[in-house]
């Protein structure tokens, strides 16, 4: 490989165990991420498509440091990360962030906007006083809300977009590289969703962002990215660029995953794959199902599906696959 | 710069105004909280300007008067004198003075102490968390009253000692509401992010977490103003408290009681106003419940 | 059209709040045909679920009160109806579909508890403890309710459903919560189904499902629905006809296609151009935020983020009127043009 990616994931594996009576006994472990490895180039846009409990929120939880690996490793500009203390973990801070999904409950009920964007620049003392206020306008002219009219104004009085725009420029105050977004438009209407994410492709070319970009909405997803990940039960499925996925989508997973997506147009119509419905739910990650984790819900499942976990095939340069279905191609 | 600083003051001027206005509209749906509010700030302005007030202010000391004792409420005793012929009325305006001090402090040293404990037991946790937890439990399994008075035995009654041992026996009640506040406010999504933004955990918890907190403790701290009065009194009652002839409330009723039922008014009067303080107190304290409440939401 | 099961009429409703009185349903007309399925679409604080609230005759009066309007299922007006009628109307006439499947069943009760205590005492307002525990000890009353009950879970495509009976809900996945929830709807074979965004809270394989079930039992049991939502693709899979509601407006109505092939109200087509598209066109959001219920503007709502507002549309309040045949829009441009 000739450059190094800045965000790499290499086989990391989160498992939380589960404890029960009163003596905390270990009855079980939650496999919430298992042994998933991808990396973002520097200015890649990488999206992370899964149904709910597929683990997505998990991994980004990790790279950010919330939670800790049992195995694998992140490595970020070729330097591991995975294993920080609080302290280098703290340093770090300023190099990633995180937007999260719930507008209502990601910001301080007790804050006034001004304040909330600030507290940044107050705990790694950026700047003196005035800086930090002339920084905290500029941040806010940056994702498109007035200073002088939401500086002092308290989250209750803002809508779902104008929390989510004062949870970006939070985060971006700290000049991030990677800010990994969490589902950040999900909780949004259409309409603001659109403003959001358009604002989010902008910044990203002005700041000179890298994104991983979590959503179970393809749709989404398919716009955003430059490539794509689809993650089922704490694995992943497939890896490709986003025109690959949308065009030739080789697991099953994912083509269910395409034609489920409620599209209001007759062109779009024509695009979705025509799949026979998924039968059931997606499973626990307590005890997920062996082999493929997805043969129980696969239309197209096989014997030998169950028994083994199908290795990953190359389709193209970006493009792989883990399913038996494809090596039959 | 400075021009974008004084527009910025009035905005937040006028956000203020705002949600004082707002906390006014809130409140004055709520009748009851008035009424509580009018009659605790009588009492207060009563107990301020008691030297105005009352008529004979040389009876709140050791003044004796024997020829006056024992005279039922008339125009110039509004409330009756007592045993030593003291006017009622002005003791009870300066004795006020001593029992709602008592009742102001005692909950807010409890507070302090409690919230305190409770932050660093519920956001810290582990070992230190549960060292202090299960010492508010050791606590809370005694009578108050009793190491109450306890702490008075030893160092002897006094007005100064009441407000001491009835602090220290408040605080793990407030540790206790602390703490399962915490550990709830402590998931919010808010906190990770401060935690993200890369804030040490001091930070979190003052900045974060005890603002977010507080709504419960300021109307514990009302409701508890309330019975701070009353065991205050109680204390007083025991002859523990406030050394005679120091006017107290609680105290006049002791001292009275034992002319009672013929001569009623020499106790019926301060129990009239240690119920007013303790029910207004109350009131007041619902509604700012429903206050803090809506200013969340 | 036959004549609607379900019809609202001029219905205007408004809350006494600290800044004013917020007018949060501005007179809407709405009518739900027999054996249709009609779609309410609108963004979050349109007046959908104030609108679903007023139907069921569960708003919060005060705060909210109903300044105008009728509501007419079949010949009663449901908002005169006295509550001992209207709890009779309620499961049996009307139903309810929540939209938050895991909160909406109580987690202290297995499913087989919950769906008897419905069964048994729907369509009465005040049951005495004696009569309820009469019913509920009575054997032979209880199993036949439970056969009908398993049938229901059947019709829904619940696997294994008499062990399903014996769960607590947190055992339950989404979905199955979901068909459980419209099992319970249908329990008291009501005429008309009101949808609240059944499907928000799922996955979209498993929204997928639940569409296409709710799809089969409306034409299967021969039911009316309203589907209430914020998402237009979900509305065109269900839906034949549809509403458009901004700021407690109705500002289109016509057939689903129709309306998102050609958008005619420049606020359905915003929304439309706002959706992410997996041809991957350019999306676009609607500028602004929804107005100030307390001090609307007095012409149209849409006004301040229409682009193709003009002085007109700021004092007149627009009027619905026929485009094409079976397409409403209340919006100035097409009335000029005609």
């Amino acid at each position: 490989m000739s450059e190094v990616p800045l965000l790499d994931i290499r086989n990391l594996k989160v498992y939380f165990p589960i404890y029960q009576g009163l003596l905390k006994k270990e009855v079980g472990t939650v496999r919430a991420v298992d042994n998933v490895s991808f990396n973002i180039k520097k200015g890649g846009l990488f999206g992370l498509v899964g149904e709910t409990a597929s683990g997505k929120t998990t991994i980004a939880k990790t790279i950010l440091g919330v939670v800790h690996p049992t195995s694998g490793e992140i490595r970020f500009k070729g330097e591991k990360i995975s294993h920080l203390n609080d302290e280098s973990r703290r340093k770090l801070t300023s190099k990633m962030q995180m937007i999260h999904q719930d507008t209502s409950s990601s910001l301080n009920p007790r804050k006034k906007v001004g304040e909330l964007i600030k507290v940044a620049l107050d705990i790694h003392r950026i700047g003196t006083a005035v800086e930090r206020l002339d920084e905290v306008s500029r941040m806010l002219q940056y994702v498109q809300l007035p200073p002088e009219n939401f500086l002092s104004k308290y989250p209750a009085a803002l809508s779902g977009g104008q929390k989510q725009r004062v949870a970006i420029a939070r985060a971006l105050i700290l000049k991030p590289e990677v800010v990994v977004l969490d589902e950040p438009t999900s909780a949004l209407d259409v309409s603001v969703q659109a403003k959001i994410l358009n604002l989010l492709t902008k910044l990203k070319k002005e700041f000179n962002l890298t994104y991983l970009f979590i959503s179970h909405d393809l749709s989404v997803v398919l716009n955003m990215s430059d490539t794509i990940g689809v993650m089922y039960l704490g694995e992943l499925v497939e890896v490709g660029g986003s025109e690959d996925i949308l065009v030739n989508p080789m697991h099953p997973y994912t083509r269910a995953l395409i034609s489920a997506i409620p599209v209001i147009s007759e062109k779009e119509r024509n695009i979705l794959p025509k799949v026979p419905p998924l039968r059931g739910e997606i499973g626990s990650a307590i005890n997920p199902p062996t082999g493929c984790r997805f043969h129980t819900r696969c239309p197209y499942a096989k014997e030998k599906c169950a028994r083994e976990r199908p290795n990953w095939v190359q389709i193209n340069e970006k493009h792989t696959v883990r399913c038996y279905l494809v090596q039959r191609f | 710069m400075g021009k974008t600083n004084y527009s910025t003051k009035l905005i937040s001027c006028r956000a203020y105004l705002e949600s004082f206005f707002r906390g006014i509209y809130v409140i004055r749906k709520n009748t009851l909280a008035i009424v509580g509010i009018g009659v605790f700030l009588s009492l207060l302005l009563m107990c301020i300007f008691a030297p105005w007030l009352a008529p004979y202010p040389e009876d709140a000391g050791d003044a004796i008067h024997l020829s006056q004792s024992f005279k039922s409420p008339s125009m110039l005793h509004i409330l009756g004198t007592d045993q030593m012929g003291r006017d009622i009325f002005s003791r009870i305006t300066f004795g006020g003075r001593n029992t709602l001090l008592a009742g102001l402090i005692i909950p807010l040293v409890g507070a302090s102490i409690g919230c305190t404990l409770g932050l660093i037991a519920g956001y810290i946790g582990r070992r230190i968390g549960s060292v202090i937890m299960r010492t508010t439990d050791v606590f809370l399994s005694i009578p108050p009253l009793i190491i109450a008075l306890l702490v008075i035995g030893v160092f002897g009654p006094s007005l100064k000692n009441i407000i001491f041992a009835l602090s220290i026996v408040w605080w793990p009640w407030y540790t206790r509401l602390v703490h399962g506040e915490v550990i709830s406010l402590r998931e919010e999504t808010f906190v990770e992010s401060s935690r993200l933004l890369g804030a040490k955990s001091t930070r979190t918890m003052f900045s974060e977490i005890l603002p977010n907190a507080i709504p419960p403790i300021i109307v514990k701290i009302t409701l508890d103003i309330g019975y701070a009065i009353l065991n205050a009194a109680a204390l007083g009652f025991l002859g523990l408290g406030v050394l005679p002839p120091t006017p107290e409330w609680g105290l006049m009723v002791s001292q009275g009681r034992l002319y009672l039922p013929s001569i009623w008014w020499i106790t019926t009067f301060p129990g009239i106003f240690i119920f007013l303080a303790v029910f207004s107190i109350n009131l007041i304290g619902d509604g700012l419940r429903d206050l803090l409440d809506v200013e969340v939401m | 059209m036959t004549s609607p099961i379900l019809s609202i009429k001029n219905l205007a409703v408004s809350f006494n709040t600290f800044e004013g009185e917020a007018k949060v349903i501005d007179h809407i007309n709405l009518d739900v045909g027999e054996k249709e399925t009609v779609g309410l679409v609108g963004e979050t604080g349109c007046g959908k679920s104030v609108t679903l609230k007023t139907i069921l005759g569960i708003l919060p009066i005060p705060p909210g009160k109903v300044t105008n309007g009728q509501i007419l299922f079949g010949d009663k007006n449901l908002l005169t109806l006295p509550t001992k009628e209207l709890c009779k109307l309620r499961g049996r006439g009307i139903s309810l579909i929540p939209q938050d499947p895991l909160v909406s069943l109580n987690p202290v009760f297995t499913i087989k508890a919950q769906f008897l205590d419905l069964a048994m005492r729907q369509g009465e307002e005040h049951v005495s403890r004696i009569n309820y525990y009469r019913k509920k000890l009575n054997k032979k009353q209880t199993q036949q309710v439970v056969k009908k009950i398993i049938t229901m879970l059947q019709k829904v495509q619940i696997p294994d459903p008499e062990r399903v009976l014996e769960y607590y809900p947190y055992q339950l996945s989404g979905g199955m919560a979901q068909r459980i929830l419209i099992a319970i709807s249908l329990i008291g074979s009501p005429r008309l189904l009101l949808a609240d965004e059944p499907t928000t809270a799922l996955d979209v394989t498993v929204q997928k499902q639940i569409i296409t079930l709710l799809k089969k039992i409306a034409e299967d049991s021969n039911l009316s629905m309203l589907y209430i939502t914020h998402n237009l693709g979900v509305t065109r899979k269900i839906a034949k006809r549809v509403y458009i509601m901004y700021a407690g407006q109705i500002v289109e109505m016509g057939n689903v296609r129709e309306i998102f092939n050609e958008p005619l109200h420049p606020y359905t087509s915003g929304l439309i151009n706002a959706l992410p598209k997996i041809t991957r066109e350019k999306f676009n959001g609607i500028d602004g935020t929804i107005p100030d219920y307390v001090h609307p503007p007095k012409g149209c709502r849409f006004y301040p983020r229409c682009p193709s507002a003009d002085e007109s549309c700021k004092n007149q309040r627009p009027v619905m009127i026929e485009v094409k045949e079976n397409h409403f829009v209340a919006c100035r441009l097409f009335q000029e043009g005609r």
